[in-house]
């Protein structure tokens, strides 16, 4: 009979305890750590709103949209961190080196890389929603990538950020959910939010040692200022 | 009446210059005058009048310099012509920087030059850089001034600038360059009355964060001192197990804020409602060991917050001894034991009121340059991705990922 092959450790494993209550500090500890930085997102959304999104006009501003909104989201969510005292750290387009091969290795729009060990990454992908009908690309983000690990591929929890140009986010939820497809529930630290949690189990290739639990974080952020478009609108009738 | 107060009259009804400035006189020109003055009128007398000279001293009646005008005037005006290409450099309004690093300021110096005159300018020698700019930019002058002598530039040079950092404490003009100058419109020199302010100033100007500018003081006060200094270095002191200041006797001084600044990351990453607390275990004699140990509990609140404990030396090397054993057993490469080891973090449950609390010992040399609070910054981070690595599941595979 072969003799079970005993599995190696990592840095941390072999020194962090499996005892209960160190269990029990992962367990409690790591969700609020996730929680806060998600907060951070809306902070940094919130900021942004405040100070350019309630400025202009989104749907008059087609080229390179998402990168363009993801790069400014990303000053306002570092400006929100004001303290400074956090272990992690905010990287704009991080590369995600698990799955590199010959080509250039996959990026994430937004990731929380923690300083100590920058392989512990919260990624987070960014896609426009020009209405809530059109949640196709949105969907593909996760259904192709988050889903068979391309993305995310050592994170049990990852974020999908909407920026909802048009339309109800009830809508573009209840569409995510068909097309995906998959249950998405409310998350109790943001229910004031368009923010909605879904839970998933991954299929890991073989000899992979992923999490196959995953939960996927769904922020809509609404980007429209009614007034404006409302003008715009006009204008656009008034011009024709 | 006193040979001060004659002074003090003197210079109150015939303007002669302050006391102060008659015996200790500073610059280039009066204190050379007044050594010269000493040595060639004052020792003379001396000799001659060896009585009535009892007591005697020599000086000139010489203000010291304010700026520019006090310097000597250069009268040999020609160059080598490989060096005459641009002297606008050269011109009023003007910047003095030195080049070198100052081991006694610890820093950088840069000069605004106050001239009278204003063709009167300061033609420098290689180990000063002359920087002009036309009046309508000198509040980018004044604030490039306000950065060069803040921590800032040390602590920018020292990790931009080769020779600084390896060999000799000595910049270029192109590292000077590289030193982020703050907005104008963000900076003033007016109030600014010490080196102090001068930091504080450039701190309020850049919107450093406090874990920023940690980082910045540190290796201002420890690193650098450190680098170019010896055994009598900050950083290589023991930490202190209390000092007094004019109020109050303050215990553990350097691990309280090590600890302080330890629990502001774990809180800052897993919220302020974490119930994390801090004991730093202290020799209850004179009998110091050399390594110092601190317990960070974690997810209970078994006191509030830092707390020294007393031990006896032989209590806490058993205690060491304990932990040690703990760390062979946790880690199976060749590292050795924590005292061989000079920096040690074990994981171990502390029994308090029957429940196991999970703490984190962190074991490491008695010295200052060990427990400073950047250190305590890359230590909680260290804590902060093995929690965040740790399993959140009993009896099932172990998954090698964060949830």
């Amino acid at each position: 009979m072969a003799r079970r092959k005993i599995r190696k450790q990592t840095i941390g494993e072999s020194s962090w305890r499996d005892t209960p209550d160190f269990v029990e500090l992962a367990k409690t500890w790591k969700p609020d750590a996730i929680s806060l930085l998600l907060k951070f997102i809306w902070k940094g959304y919130d900021l942004c709103h405040q100070e350019v999104l309630s400025q202009v006009d989104i749907s008059q501003a087609d080229d390179q949209l998402e990168r363009e909104l993801t790069q400014i989201l990303d000053l306002y969510i570092r400006k929100g961190m004001q303290e400074g005292f956090e272990f992690f750290t905010l990287q704009h387009e991080s590369y995600e080196m698990e799955l590199r091969e010959t080509h250039r290795p996959k990026q994430y729009d937004l990731a929380f890389v923690c300083y100590a060990n920058p392989r512990i990454k919260y990624p987070l992908e960014a896609k426009v929603l020009r209405s809530d009908n059109s949640v196709t690309e949105y969907v593909n983000e996760i259904t192709g990538n988050y889903l068979t690990c391309r993305y995310a591929p050592f994170s049990s929890e990852a974020g999908m950020l909407g920026y909802l140009i048009k339309g109800s986010p009830t809508r573009a939820f209840e569409n995510i959910a068909k097309a995906v497809p998959c249950t998405l529930s409310e998350h109790p630290d943001f229910l004031e939010r368009e923010h909605k949690i879904s839970d998933h189990e991954r299929n890991i290739s073989t000899g992979k040692r992923y999490p196959v639990k995953f939960r996927g974080h769904h922020l809509l952020l609404e980007l429209t200022n009614k007034s404006n478009v409302q003008k715009a609108t006009a204008q656009r009738k008034s011009s024709k | 009446m006193s040979k001060s107060r004659m002074l003090e009259l003197a210079h109150e009804r015939l303007y002669w210059p302050e006391p102060d400035q008659i015996w200790k006189p500073i610059g280039s020109g009066p204190k050379v005058y007044a050594q010269l003055a000493s040595k060639k009128i004052g020792e003379k007398i001396k000799r001659e009048f060896p009585e009535d000279a009892r007591g005697l001293e020599v000086s000139v009646l010489a203000a010291n310099p304010k700026g520019a005008d006090d310097l000597p005037i250069n009268h040999d005006d020609e160059v080598h012509w490989k060096d005459s290409t641009d002297f606008s450099a050269f011109k009023s309004p003007q910047m003095i920087i030195k080049m070198s690093w100052q081991s006694k300021r610890k820093r950088f110096l840069a000069l605004l030059v106050q001239s009278n005159e204003v063709n009167e300018v300061i033609i420098c020698s290689g180990s000063y850089v002359s920087v002009h700019l036309n009046h309508e930019n000198y509040s980018i002058m004044e604030a490039a001034c306000l950065s060069y002598n803040s921590k800032l530039a040390v602590y920018y040079l020292l990790l931009s600038s080769h020779r600084f950092a390896s060999y000799r404490p000595e910049i270029k003009p192109s590292d000077l360059l590289r030193v982020p100058v703050p907005d104008t419109e963000s900076i003033s020199l007016q109030n600014i009355q010490s080196l102090e302010d001068i930091d504080e100033a450039i701190r309020k100007a850049f919107s450093f964060k406090d874990s920023e500018w940690v980082l910045i003081n540190d290796l201002f006060d420890y690193t650098l001192p450190d680098f170019k200094g010896n055994n009598s270095s900050p950083g290589r002191q023991k930490t202190h197990r209390s000092t007094r200041n004019l109020y109050e006797k303050i215990q553990e001084p350097h691990l309280t804020k090590y600890c302080e600044y330890f629990l502001r990351v774990i809180k800052a990453g897993f919220g302020q409602d974490k119930e994390v607390c801090a004991t730093i275990f202290q020799e209850s004699t004179d009998d110091y060991l050399p390594v110092r140990l601190v317990a960070i509990y974690l997810n209970k609140l078994i006191h509030q917050g830092i707390k020294v404990e007393a031990i006896r030396s032989q209590a806490l090397l058993d205690r060491l001894n304990l932990l040690n054993d703990l760390f062979i057993e946790q880690d199976d490469s060749d590292a050795g034991g924590i005292f061989y080891q000079r920096v040690a973090r074990v994981y171990d449950s502390t029994e308090w009121q029957g429940e196991q609390v999970p703490t984190v010992y962190l074991i490491k040399p008695d010295k200052i340059r060990y427990w400073t609070r950047s250190m305590a910054l890359r230590d909680a981070d260290d804590v902060a991705a093995d929690i965040m690595l740790g399993r959140t599941e009993l009896d099932i595979e172990p998954e090698v990922v964060p949830q």
